[in-house]
């Protein structure tokens, strides 16, 4: 991974922004999907990122994970930039997603969906002879992801036995498994009924407080409660990246989501 | 210039041969996204049944081809209606587990009526006589293959982009549930769709007796060639099993002229860096 | 492609902490296979050369299930490994050396390197193109030893594959006794092989990218790689299958990397459930009984009964037989704990 080069724009070399995204672009021919997004992530910081639905926020977080490729652009992570790297090196590097839908195992249970993520993070997949229990930390691993998101004590059940709200949080512990330094949870409480909501959005503030987050969400609740700064995407453009009190106060917010709610 | 002269001639039928058997197996595939292994059947069937009525009602063989291809055709009906729409988006392996079902069904029926060896086809008295064209003679049925092939092209452009139904069928193959939104009915689209591929095969099979013998194991003996021309010409393109059916057509005649010892070896080795450079087929679109 | 693993097996799979099934003790399934083949030896004593036959097979198949079940690659061109097995094995008792073990060792390496070598760029792809670039390499390989009549015998095949007794002390009888048991022996001990190795973090992996490949990739996963080890663990057991069978039957035809063969294996694999290592051996079992008992009535009726099983299968027991079966067991016994 080659260093980035400081740029002058943010005041010099800043060891504090974990992720950088610069101008990045995505078109599919004609279309522009994703237009000139430029945004900074500090250690740490729970930022939201809000829009109508089509701004293209999920499109923003498969070319920032890597699963897909832009038409322009960089991302970095911490002083590396990684625009080149394939999806699985991202996440070696530290950058973790989760999904909109839920995707798990369905048949496996809760705790050998967390065992394969810990197994990539350890880069312990290819061992082929070794028994699960064997393999030194793999267990500690996954009690502490489990411990963070709730889980042990469902641990042994199958993902299809789960209610969707705790199957969100499986998809949670996946992602937290991984010990990324920057974790994009798209959509964390889609889909998730009104009676298990405050499950999600509890394990989302138990957090580690040194794991940057960017979470989409249309919830407002979730977004005023746990982002420090507000990103919000319009037919793929950033139109405003700031405090949350002064996006909740701007006229153009209000018009989008006046128009959306009628 | 004799040599290359023949290896034109007969490359071409046998492309010709293998592209109407083929293109209908790249229509379904392309329309229900179905590996359907079972195609080769429908082609042998074709053979067989005019073979039978030929020999039992003691038709004209042109009468009985006709027949035979109608015949094939309505037994597409059922068999889409009741097994293949089962398993549309089921993923391949179902798919190809279900086709190969059938197949043997299909060879045990076969084999059971006709018996396990060749059976020959009786072509019409004008089709046996051959016409010279100056620097060979040719069999007229060559010429029939020839110009078969040349006919079901032209139709089959004709069909998907002047009618209707065609339309409606390129429209199904690119987005089925756009398609529903826009009222097209793509359940009687397959079903259709799926009869012309059969009677497409059906038609190749008559016309192909020559080159490809019909007997019982008739289906998986060639069931790599018509799935070659598939892969390589792309899923759902009409000229691209054309293209990929003359190109396959002409390789192996090529080598079976010139370098006899390596012929299958170079029609594998066509599909294999055909579909290494171009996975999707050579006009195939990405899926 | 999904498909469903039954309970048990995943559960193997997830290691200690569970409530312990018979089946997932050490050495228990190996001895119930055993004593399977000891009872099957006793029952039938007269039909050892079908008895090894199924043997043979079962590994074959088995190592389809490492490939095709476990990790998600449908290929139509497995038996081109056996087949490379067979021939390697057959070759190297005939010129090198009758030592049979050593002669298995020959032939599960060849099938490893030919695995090797193919999947390199047969692993990139997916879906039809793979499935068609498997048949291709298979048939490839099989006009290529075709054309080598002087080290294969081409289409007569290979034949006067004699080997020395197993360990210098059990001499190949004429009853087939040995050459049965030497099978099974090398059909437990490569089963247990497996079952450690489906039980492991990598085999846990590959259930992973079987069920869902992109989801893997999300979780930093390098598919290709993983796709890539467990091939060449098919290669190398459907080698040593094949071996098996040169050393058992002392002849070696082109038809070992047929596709017809290949075929088979996968009928045989789906009777019985892909993603478990019952479902291979059960369908395996299966296959063969009806194909002795039916083929011999009339070749074409067999062809029917495997017809109608396999679209029965597919219809009414997506996942198997063997699944099918347990999930009724399960039911009728109130085993089943969701």
């Amino acid at each position: 991974m080659r260093q980035a080069a400081c740029s002058g724009g943010w005041g010099g070399c800043v060891v504090n922004k974990i992720l950088h995204v610069e101008n990045l672009s995505r078109s599919f021919g004609a279309l522009k999907v994703t237009s000139d997004v430029s945004f900074s992530l500090e250690r740490g910081e729970r930022v939201a990122l809000i829009g109508p639905n089509g701004a293209g926020k999920t499109t923003l977080v498969n070319l920032i994970s890597g699963a897909l490729k832009p038409s322009a652009g960089r991302v970095l992570l911490g002083q590396a930039d990684i625009t080149a790297l394939p999806q699985a090196a991202r996440v070696h590097a530290g950058l973790m997603r989760t999904f909109q839908v839920t995707r798990l195992f369905t048949e496996l249970s809760v705790e050998d969906n967390v065992r394969m993520a810990v197994l990539q993070r350890q880069r312990n997949s290819m061992r082929l002879f070794a028994r699960p229990n064997n393999v030194p930390g793999l267990d500690e691993e996954v009690d502490r992801a489990l411990g963070l998101l709730q889980l042990q004590d469902r641990r042994l059940r199958r993902i299809r036995a789960l209610a969707y709200g705790e199957q969100r949080l499986v998809e949670i512990a996946l992602a937290v498994a991984a010990r990324p330094k920057v974790l994009l949870l798209d959509e964390p409480a889609a889909g998730v009924p009104q009676s298990e909501s405050d499950v999600v959005m509890r394990a989302i503030g138990e957090l580690p407080a040194d794991m940057a987050i960017l979470f989409i969400e249309h919830d407002m609740d979730l977004v005023f409660r746990f982002a420090r700064r507000i990103l919000v995407l319009v037919g793929g453009a950033l139109l405003m990246d700031a405090a949350p009190d002064v996006v909740a106060a701007d006229e153009r917010v209000h018009k989008l989501y006046l128009g959306e709610v009628a | 210039m004799q040599l290359i002269a023949s290896i034109l001639v007969d490359g071409i039928s046998y492309g010709m041969v293998l592209f109407i058997i083929s293109v209908g197996l790249s229509i379904t595939m392309g329309l229900m996204r179905v590996v359907n292994l079972a195609h080769g059947v429908f082609a042998m069937l074709g053979g067989y049944v005019a073979v039978a009525l030929a020999a039992w009602l003691g038709l004209r063989p042109e009468l009985a081809a006709a027949l035979a291809i109608a015949v094939v055709a309505a037994l597409a009906w059922p068999l889409e209606r009741w097994l293949f729409r089962k398993v549309y988006g089921r993923g391949e392996l179902q798919q190809v587990l279900l086709t190969i079902g059938i197949v043997f069904v299909g060879m045990a029926a076969v084999g059971t009526l006709f018996g396990n060896g060749l059976t020959a086809f009786t072509l019409p008295g004008y089709m046996r006589d051959t016409i010279d064209i100056g620097f060979r003679v040719l069999p007229k049925h060559r010429l029939a293959v020839l110009l078969a092939g040349g006919l079901v092209l032209l139709g089959l452009w004709a069909l998907f982009s002047r009618t209707g139904f065609g339309i409606s069928m390129r429209a199904s193959v690119d987005k089925a549930q756009a398609a529903e939104a826009l009222g097209i009915d793509t359940s009687r689209v397959y079903r259709y769709g799926f009869m012309l591929g059969a009677a497409l095969a059906a038609l190749g099979g008559i016309l192909g007796a020559e080159l490809l013998p019909l007997e019982p194991y008739y289906p998986l003996k060639y069931l790599v060639l018509f799935l070659a021309v598939v892969a390589v010409g792309g899923m759902g393109s009409i000229f691209g099993s054309f293209a990929a059916a003359l190109l396959l057509g002409l390789v192996e005649t090529a080598s079976k002229y010139l370098m006899p010892e390596i012929a299958s070896i170079m029609f594998y080795a066509t599909m294999l860096l055909a579909l290494s450079w171009k996975p999707q087929g050579l006009f195939g679109r990405r899926a | 492609m999904k498909t469903s693993s039954s309970a048990l097996e995943l559960q193997a799979a997830g290691g200690a902490r569970k409530k312990r099934n018979l089946l997932d003790l050490p050495c228990i399934p190996e001895l119930l296979l055993l004593c399977a083949g000891l009872a099957a030896m006793a029952l039938m004593p007269d039909e050892m050369g079908f008895l090894t036959r199924a043997v043979t097979s079962m590994l074959f198949v088995l190592s389809l299930d490492l490939v095709l079940g476990y990790c998600g690659v449908v290929t139509l061109g497995h038996a081109a490994l056996f087949g490379v097995g067979a021939y390697a094995a057959g070759i190297y008792a005939i010129h090198l050396s009758p030592e049979p073990l050593t002669g298995l060792l020959v032939g599960g390496v060849a099938g490893g390197i030919v695995a090797a070598a193919t999947g390199l760029f047969l692993l990139r792809t997916h879906g039809l193109t793979c499935l068609m670039m498997t048949i291709a390499v298979a048939q490839i390989l099989l006009e290529i030893l075709n054309k080598w009549r002087s080290v294969t015998g081409g289409d007569d095949g290979l034949s006067g594959v004699v080997v020395r007794p197993v360990l210098g002390v059990f001499e190949f009888d004429f009853l087939g006794r040995t050459g049965f048991l030497y099978s099974l022996a090398v059909l437990v001990v490569a089963f247990a092989v497996m079952r450690r190795l489906v039980g492991s973090p990598f085999g846990l992996t590959c259930i992973g990218i079987r069920e869902d490949r992109q989801r893997m990739t999300a979780l930093g996963c390098h598919v290709y790689g993983h796709t890539l080890v467990m091939y060449v663990l098919g290669g190398v057991f459907a080698g040593i299958a094949g071996a098996l069978m040169a050393q058992t039957t002392q002849v070696v035809g082109l038809s070992s990397l047929g596709f017809a063969w290949s075929a088979e294996a996968l009928v045989m694999l789906v009777l019985g459930g892909m993603g478990r290592l019952w479902g291979a051996v059960i369908g395996t079992v299966l296959f063969m009984v009806v194909h002795h008992f039916a083929s011999a009535i009339d070749p074409f009726k067999w062809m029917f009964v495997i017809g109608g099983l396999l679209i029965a299968v597919v219809l009414l027991f997506p996942s198997g037989l063997v699944d099918a079966a347990s999930r009724l067991f399960g039911r009728l016994g109130g085993m089943r704990r969701e």
